[in-house]
């Protein structure tokens, strides 16, 4: 059912897709600095804003941006004698369509477009846990995670470019298992 | 064109719920008997990360079921514990769920634990005196109270019959983690339904209302603490300032409050096997609260009189004497707990028989004990005194231990002939 989602709302968008301005028909943008937050339960019982650690990499093709991203949170709670370290990592492919993009021709030479994203992936939850110096490290089984969202990017000076995304993903056995999450990225692209 | 995507992803976000919610997490679906990781203690030297079963579970989510349920923060609403039960996250890794932190790890601890005590009651003869499940309140949060005492502290609150944590600071084992206190609570509750709760209905005795039982004494000001005083002017205690009933109502109080403490640890002792079980959490207390019996130290306690002289010292010297009493409750108990483990172990030696079994009887008498104890209570007019060798004196009946080893150990504590004479009034 959630994968037939994904399709339909990936082919059902291209209908809506805007022609832009002439440019070369590919490119890759990559974003090193990235900073997402997800709204999600914490271990001190608090459901509130996390900070994950991310990197991604888009190919563009025309209208389609084809993404790969790595993210990962780590928390840690308890004692120095009983010691509980949760490092999550989500491995995430996406599929966008960028329906609206605005061109300034000044010296800046700055784009400005949206597209909206298909999300999908597996995260890997991994516990570390300590008693009395011994550790033990236990793998959750593997989850698949899959969501939708909206991107809006801007593009200065050929190279540059900053993108905000907002996003629902969802996991089976995350918590909750709907996460709403927001991330501001900066990197650089080039057209081929 | 961009109104018409708008709706189209609006749609969209709607199929995602809808489809997302039907979907139950591996921790939502688990029931009954549930497998997971806790730590326990292997021996006295170690914890270990174990595979344990915790029965009767309805929501994992909560860890609640046959055996316990947890609130978070609770509040108290005249005789129930109020307040959200704390959201417990795990991971499944095969059959077993593994908690992903601290407080889900202390749910599942303590509702193991819990289980075992209600095992335990079946056997020592105390099936019936709690319900279950056990309410427990978890990094609870107390009121009026200083701020150093608001923390790394466990105790049974017996007007809402809930085991009660407080948020643990240290560095060492979480005290809702250690098995030994989670049998120390548990014991509190039996002590308070068998005898305290028919002490308390006893007006002439007006011992005490709404009392905390905790795992240790809440920390009171060096400058003023009355222990160091009274030890250093003990040979000149001045007159107390309070009538004899009332003097007499404190001394009640003060034992059997230190013999409530005192069984307290005792029980942690069968249960964890650990004379130093305070040492994982509080390992301030390990010197004064260890079980094992220093040699010199046998046939040693706070008898009557002693008693008395502290009772007097601290209500002439202090506007609230209650304080102070409370830091006195473990100088009067821990000698019954080591005094309980050291003939357990001398039982054993001479009837060969194991020590697990040994303790098992040892608590089977000591429920026993307070079965009396608490028809004493009830009985009991404003003037009287309860004995302070009343656990000693019990022990030195069995007519088993005549003439043995063991009975030579009990005649320290009485002044009795032999075991297994009943030398009351």
């Amino acid at each position: 059912m959630r994968y037939l989602f994904l399709l339909t709302f990936l082919f059902s968008t291209i209908g809506f897709a805007q022609k832009s301005k002439s440019e070369p028909d590919s490119r890759i943008d990559f974003f090193p600095l990235v900073i997402q937050m997800r709204y999600q339960d914490k271990s001190d019982q608090t459901r509130d804003f996390t900070l994950w650690n991310s990197f991604s990499i888009n190919y563009i093709y025309q209208v389609f941006n084809f993404g790969a991203e790595v993210n990962q949170y780590k928390e840690e709670s308890g004692t120095p004698a009983l010691n509980f370290e949760t490092k999550t990592t989500d491995y995430l492919v996406s599929i966008g369509y960028q329906f609206l993009r605005i061109d300034d021709a000044s010296k800046v030479k700055a784009s400005f477009l949206m597209r909206a994203q298909g999300y999908l992936g597996q995260n890997q939850v991994l516990v570390s846990r300590s008693v009395n110096g011994m550790t033990t490290l236990e793998n959750a089984d593997p989850d698949f995670v899959y969501g939708i969202g909206a991107v809006a990017t801007g593009r200065f000076f050929k190279f540059f470019i900053a993108e905000m995304d907002v996003r629902i993903l969802f996991a089976k056995n995350s918590s909750p298992q709907i996460i709403p999450a927001q991330t501001l990225r900066i990197g650089a692209g080039f057209a081929f | 064109m961009t109104v018409q995507f708008l709706r189209l992803l609006k749609g969209l976000v709607v199929i995602s719920l809808v489809a997302s919610c039907g979907q139950k997490s591996d921790v939502d679906k688990a029931e009954g008997t549930i497998q997971v990781d806790v730590p326990v203690q292997k021996n006295s030297n170690s914890f270990v990360f174990k595979t344990v079963q915790l029965f009767g579970i309805e929501s994992l989510k909560e860890v609640s079921g046959k055996f316990a349920r947890f609130f978070y923060t609770p509040g108290a609403e005249e005789t129930r514990i109020i307040g959200d039960a704390p959201k417990a996250r795990f991971i499944k890794s095969g059959d077993r769920f593994i908690p992903m932190d601290a407080i889900s790890n202390q749910m599942a601890v303590i509702y193991y634990h819990l289980q075992n005590m209600a095992q335990l009651d079946d056997v020592v003869g105390a099936a019936g005196v709690n319900h279950w499940p056990r309410s427990i309140g978890l990094d609870t949060i107390l009121a009026n109270v200083p701020a150093s005492s608001q923390k790394n502290n466990a105790f049974y609150d017996g007007s809402t019959d809930s085991m009660m944590f407080l948020p643990y600071t240290a560095d060492e084992l979480p005290i809702a983690a250690n098995g030994g206190v989670i049998a120390h609570e548990h014991f509190h509750s039996l002590f308070y339904k068998i005898v305290l709760k028919v002490a308390l209905n006893n007006k002439d005795l007006d011992l005490f209302s709404n009392q905390l039982f905790s795992i240790h004494n809440f920390k009171i000001n060096n400058s003023e603490k009355p222990t160091v005083i009274f030890r250093d002017e003990k040979l000149n205690l001045p007159l107390g300032a309070l009538d004899n009933s009332k003097i007499v109502s404190l001394m009640n109080r003060v034992y059997l409050l230190g013999l409530n403490e005192g069984l307290a640890d005792f029980w942690a002792w069968v249960y964890s096997d650990d004379a130093n079980y305070i040492n994982w959490s509080i390992p301030s207390e390990k010197t004064n609260r260890t079980l094992e019996l220093s040699a010199g130290e046998d046939g040693k306690y706070r008898n009557n009189k002693e008693i008395e002289s502290y009772v007097r010292f601290v209500s002439a010297n202090y506007g609230n004497p209650n304080k102070y009493l409370a830091a006195y409750y473990y100088e009067v108990g821990t000698p019954h707990a080591r005094f309980l483990r050291q003939l357990s172990l001398f039982v054993s030696e001479q009837q060969g028989k194991p020590l697990s079994e040994v303790k098992i009887q040892m608590a089977q008498k000591v429920i026993q004990f307070l079965k009396v104890l608490a028809r004493q209570t009830q009985s009991m007019k404003s003037n009287q005194v309860l004995p302070a060798d009343a656990l000693f004196q019990f022990f030195s009946e069995d007519s088993n231990l005549v003439d043995t080893k063991a009975c030579d150990f009990i005649l320290k504590y009485v002044k009795k002939a032999n075991c297994g004479i009943s030398e009351k009034p």
